[in-house]
């Protein structure tokens, strides 16, 4: 549907909606690297992380480890429950269809609705692989609650009202 | 007062050929410069003809032959930048005069001469870093795009942030790049917003020249009036503009004042007011409760913009904006504002208070979206004023603005913005007036739920994890 120029907009075109989640349980999740990856909050010990992550690829590798690589007990040849809660939090930041893409899920990719559907199809095995790198973005990601604020005016956020 | 306001309906000349010159070159940016065909080519040679009675003339024919024979070298994009800039700062004087006479207000006041300031040597690095990541994007293209090429920005992008004097940069470079990221790649054959896109690079590479030129600061005193806010975010920064009235003595004029957060993308709706508590708590209050401030030898731009202080501030008593919106903002009152700047001229910039009561709501056209956010069911709508359909800007509000369109429906009188987007001026309501309360747009929740506290999590996590690394 060809936009005349007139009718070019600045403005951004709205997007599906990021809900809220629990960052007490996942604090970080992103879509990086070829990987669904992020930080899990250890549900006994309030100090400890692990650092999870899903491999897109044809069936799906996944691993779970604290941030010294120490693997995750619960990880027996299957996703543990720390990467049970990395997906469900996956989808509901980006949404269950962006997620099946970007793991490169096969087939009609609107038919993925939940994240229970799309661990259905995590098929593959540990991936040992360094988690330091996850560790580190995550800490780039805290690090925007330490820059300062600001009371200048700024006309460039006019073009952003979503987000 | 419908009558001067029904100008609006129609565009002053320039204005349409001009959208069409930028759409042209706007395309080149989706395809790369450096893979141009026979239409971009095309685009390209037209430019300098528009630009040939201006002072850029020679500099962007320069720029046009040199990137037609493929000599990309980095002015060369900044003179399409200035070229692209200066298109849209000349239809932003048109349509700032159209909207003047529509309202039946004098000119705002020209700005003066500004200072140029010296900026610290490590800025200039950091400037230089943006201007040639934006070229090697001019030249890929949006279309062709890729993830990877995006991230390693990031290294310059992180420092820019930690410096409060380009935070103007680090604001547009970080909503940019990480709505880049989210959109890419970019499916073969759909359509990019590339209007949108390429006003946000142009806007980048402009402040990635040098410092804009700033206003020297001066001293106020009088009485703060808020009548609503601009909430504007992205997943990294949050921005609220309050609009207000400065009250000194019996004279009004219009002001505005920001204060802005870094925050992530966990961290949305009213969630977003909690980086700011602590800090401008005064001023939050001030919002809330639609309080006068008084201000003591606040520090205020020649722009018009006030350099919160909290210091320089004390909350009143609320107050209704529709007590003196009919007096003060009505059609052939005079209103004194600052213009904008010269170099941030963009039609995007345009806004013009006005308060408007006897308006029926009515509906012009669809949202496509399957679940409809709040502001696209205020963009289905428009008031009409005796005979005029002037339409409801719902683009610019943020979901956590509060302001919806049975609101709006059920309003008597409300103030309001006149915007210009999509080729036509639209209201953005700022305040509305239901029975004898006033609702101000962008209010910050009289309270905000204790638990899922995102913003105390995560800063905890980065006081433990970001101590712990250093």
């Amino acid at each position: 549907m060809a936009v005349s120029p007139i009718e070019c907009t600045s403005l951004p075109v709205s997007e599906p909606l990021s809900r809220p989640r629990k960052v007490k349980d996942v604090p970080y999740v992103e879509l990086f690297g070829g990987r669904v990856q992020g930080v899990v909050s250890s549900g006994s010990d309030e100090n400890r992380v692990y650092v999870s992550f899903f491999e897109a690829g044809s069936s799906i590798n996944f691993n779970c480890s604290t941030n010294n690589n120490r693997p995750c007990g619960g990880l027996r040849g299957s996703p543990c429950k720390h990467l049970v809660q990395l997906m469900g939090e996956a989808v509901l930041q980006f949404g269950a269809e962006p997620v099946a893409r970007y793991l490169k899920l096969s087939g009609d990719l609107s038919k993925f609705t939940s994240a229970r559907e799309i661990m259905l199809q995590v098929r593959g095995s540990q991936a040992r692989l360094d988690v330091s790198q996850v560790f580190s973005r995550f800490l780039s990601h805290l690090r925007y609650f330490e820059l300062p604020v600001s009371n200048q005016p700024i006309p460039e956020m006019t073009w952003f009202v979503l987000g | 007062m419908s009558d001067s306001l029904r100008i609006l309906s129609t565009l002053p000349s320039g204005v349409l050929e001009s959208a069409e010159v930028i759409a042209q070159l706007d395309h080149c940016f989706v395809v790369g410069f450096g893979r141009m065909s026979e239409r971009e080519v095309a685009a390209v040679s037209a430019l300098p003809r528009l630009l040939a009675q201006t002072p850029l003339a020679a500099r962007v024919k320069d720029a046009c032959e040199a990137l037609l024979r493929s000599e990309f070298v980095e002015k060369h994009f900044v003179s399409l930048a200035c070229a692209r800039a200066a298109l849209q700062g000349a239809m932003t004087d048109a349509l700032a005069v159209q909207v003047c006479q529509a309202v039946g207000r004098s000119d705002a006041s020209d700005e003066p001469s500004n200072i140029s300031t010296d900026a610290p040597g490590h800025h200039s690095v950091f400037r230089e870093s943006a201007r040639h990541f934006l070229m090697e994007m001019a030249l890929s293209g949006f279309a062709q795009l890729e993830a990877e090429t995006l991230y390693p920005f990031y290294a310059t992008l992180d420092k820019i942030q930690e410096e409060p004097g380009l935070i103007r940069l680090a604001a547009v470079l970080s909503g940019f790049v990480s709505e880049l990221l989210a959109a890419l790649p970019i499916p073969s054959g759909k359509n990019v917003p590339s209007y949108r896109w390429v006003d946000l690079w142009t806007r980048s590479m402009l402040l990635a020249v040098k410092a804009p030129p700033s206003s020297p600061i001066k001293t106020v005193s009088g009485e703060l009036l808020p009548l609503g806010c601009d909430l504007h975010h992205h997943r990294n920064l949050f921005s609220v503009c309050v609009h207000g009235l400065l009250r000194q003595g019996a004279v009004y004029s219009y002001v505005r004042t920001t204060v802005s957060a870094y925050k992530v993308d966990t961290v949305i709706g009213h969630e977003m007011w909690r980086l700011l508590e602590g800090t401008y708590d005064k001023l939050l209050k001030a919002i809330r409760d639609c309080a006068i401030v008084k201000l003591s030898d606040a520090p205020m731009l020649q722009s018009g913009d006030i350099l919160w202080d909290e210091s320089r501030a004390s909350v009143g008593a609320s107050y209704s904006p529709f007590d003196i919106a009919a007096s003060v903002l009505g059609v052939g009152k005079p209103l004194p504002r600052a213009h904008i700047s010269s170099f941030d001229r963009h039609p995007a910039q345009l806004a013009e208070l006005v308060h408007l009561t006897s308006y029926k709501v009515m509906k012009i056209d669809s949202a496509t979206s399957k679940k409809p956010s709040a502001g696209e069911l205020v963009e289905e709508k428009a008031l009409e004023i005796a005979g005029l359909k002037l339409p409801l800007s719902g683009a610019r509000l943020s979901d956590a603005s509060g302001m919806t369109i049975d609101r709006i429906e059920k309003s008597q009188e409300l103030i309001g913005l006149l915007r210009f987007d999509r080729g036509r001026w639209a209201l953005q309501p700022l305040a509305l007036k239901l029975g004898s309360k006033a609702e101000l747009s962008g209010a910050p929740p009289v309270s905000l739920k204790a638990k899922d506290d995102t913003v105390a999590v995560l800063r905890e996590r980065a006081s433990k994890l970001l101590r712990k690394k250093s």
